[in-house]
C-alpha cells in the first residue's frame, strides 16, 4: 500500500474525473502511451476525484508491466504534486528500458493493437463492455479508440 | 544525379508538378498497377525540373526504395527515362515492362501490405523517424492507422 500523502499542489493538478475525462490513452509521459491516462488517474485517486476510474487498472498495469515502474513508487511521487515533465523523468529514471527505440516499438504496438490480437481474457470483457458504454453499432477499429470514443474525443459516423 | 535544367525537356516541365506549392499524389495512387509508383513519378519529374522543394524520390526516399526494392528497378533507369517527358502511358509501359514483381497475385499481395501496412510493421528506424508525428495523433485529431494515412493527413487529403 503507498503511503502517499496529498499535497496542495497535487490537489491542483488533479482533475475531477466525476466531470471529466483523462488523458486518451494514446497520450505520451516520458515518451509512453498509457502513462498519461494513468497519471490522471493516479492523481485523481489521491485527491479523491477519481469517480469510477481506477488507478492500477489493468490498462495502467500494461504500462507498469512493460516499464517495470512500481505502482506504489509513482503514486508517491506523484502525491508530492510533480508536474507532468517531473512524472516523465520519474518514468524515464525508473524505467528498464534502455534504448528510445525499445519505447517506440512498444508505443506503435499500442497504438496499432486490433480487437484480434487482445489478450482473450480482455477481448471477453470488451464484448460485453463495447455494446454497453459505446454508441450502438459502433465497433471500434483499434483498442485505443474505445476509450477516445467513449470519452467523446474521437467521433463516429 | 538529377540532371541540369538545360537537359530538362519542354515534355518534363509540362508534366512536373511544383511541389514547393501543392504535394504529390497519395501513395495510394496506382499507375502501371504497384501503388506508391504515382507518387514516386510525380516526384521524380519535380526534382528533374528542380521544384520537388523538400520532396525526395527513388533511392533517397525510404518510401520509394520499398517500390525499388520490389521491382527490381534501378533508379538511374527510371530517371533517365522520365527526363525524356515520357508521359505516365509511357512510364507505364516500361515499369510493366521491366518490373520483377509481375504476377499479379504478388502485386496485389504486396500493394495491399503497404495500403494497410501499421506502424508498428515498419523498421525502427521509420518508427523513430515518424514518433514525433505520431505522438501528435490524439482524438479529436484523426489518428493515422497506417502509414499511408500519414501522407495523406500530412497533404490535407483525410
Amino acid at each position: 500500500m503507498t503511503t502517499a500523502t496529498v499535497s496542495e499542489k497535487l490537489k491542483g493538478l488533479a482533475l475531477d474525473l466525476t466531470k471529466e475525462f483523462p488523458r486518451s490513452p494514446r497520450a505520451l509521459i516520458g515518451g509512453y502511451v498509457l502513462a498519461g491516462r494513468m497519471l490522471d488517474k493516479c492523481r485523481a485517486s489521491l485527491a479523491g476525484t477519481n469517480g469510477e476510474y481506477h488507478f492500477d487498472c489493468p490498462l495502467d498495469n500494461i504500462f507498469f508491466g512493460f516499464s517495470g515502474v512500481n505502482a506504489n513508487e509513482l503514486k508517491d511521487y506523484v502525491a508530492t504534486g510533480a508536474s507532468d515533465e517531473e512524472v516523465g523523468e520519474f518514468i524515464k529514471k525508473n524505467a528498464k528500458q534502455k534504448s528510445r527505440e525499445e519505447v517506440i516499438q512498444w508505443n506503435n504496438d499500442w497504438r496499432c493493437k486490433t480487437m484480434n490480437t487482445l489478450d482473450i481474457k480482455l477481448q471477453t470483457y470488451m464484448e460485453d463492455y463495447i455494446p454497453e458504454c459505446l454508441p450502438e453499432g459502433i465497433w471500434p477499429a483499434l483498442f485505443f479508440d474505445i476509450y477516445d470514443i467513449e470519452e467523446k474525443r474521437m467521433t463516429v459516423k | 544525379m538529377a540532371s541540369s535544367t538545360s537537359n530538362v525537356s519542354e515534355a518534363l516541365i509540362a508534366l512536373s508538378k511544383d511541389l514547393r506549392k501543392n504535394p504529390p499524389c497519395s501513395p495510394r495512387k496506382t499507375l502501371a498497377g504497384y501503388v506508391i509508383a504515382a507518387r514516386l513519378l510525380d516526384k521524380c519529374r519535380s526534382e528533374l525540373s528542380r521544384i520537388a522543394g523538400e520532396y525526395r524520390c527513388l533511392e533517397n526516399s525510404r518510401l520509394d526504395r520499398a517500390f525499388l526494392d520490389a521491382t527490381g528497378i534501378r533508379s538511374e533507369e527510371f530517371r533517365e527515362l522520365v527526363a525524356t517527358g515520357a508521359s505516365d502511358i509511357e512510364v507505364t509501359e516500361w515499369i510493366k515492362a521491366h518490373s520483377k514483381l509481375t504476377n499479379p497475385n504478388d502485386v496485389a499481395h504486396w500493394n495491399n501490405q503497404w495500403r494497410s501496412m501499421p506502424f508498428n510493421k515498419l523498421s525502427i528506424e521509420l518508427q523513430t523517424h515518424f514518433e514525433p508525428f505520431m505522438s501528435q495523433q490524439i482524438p479529436p485529431l484523426k489518428p493515422a492507422l497506417c502509414l499511408f494515412d500519414y501522407f495523406d493527413l500530412e497533404e490535407g487529403r483525410l
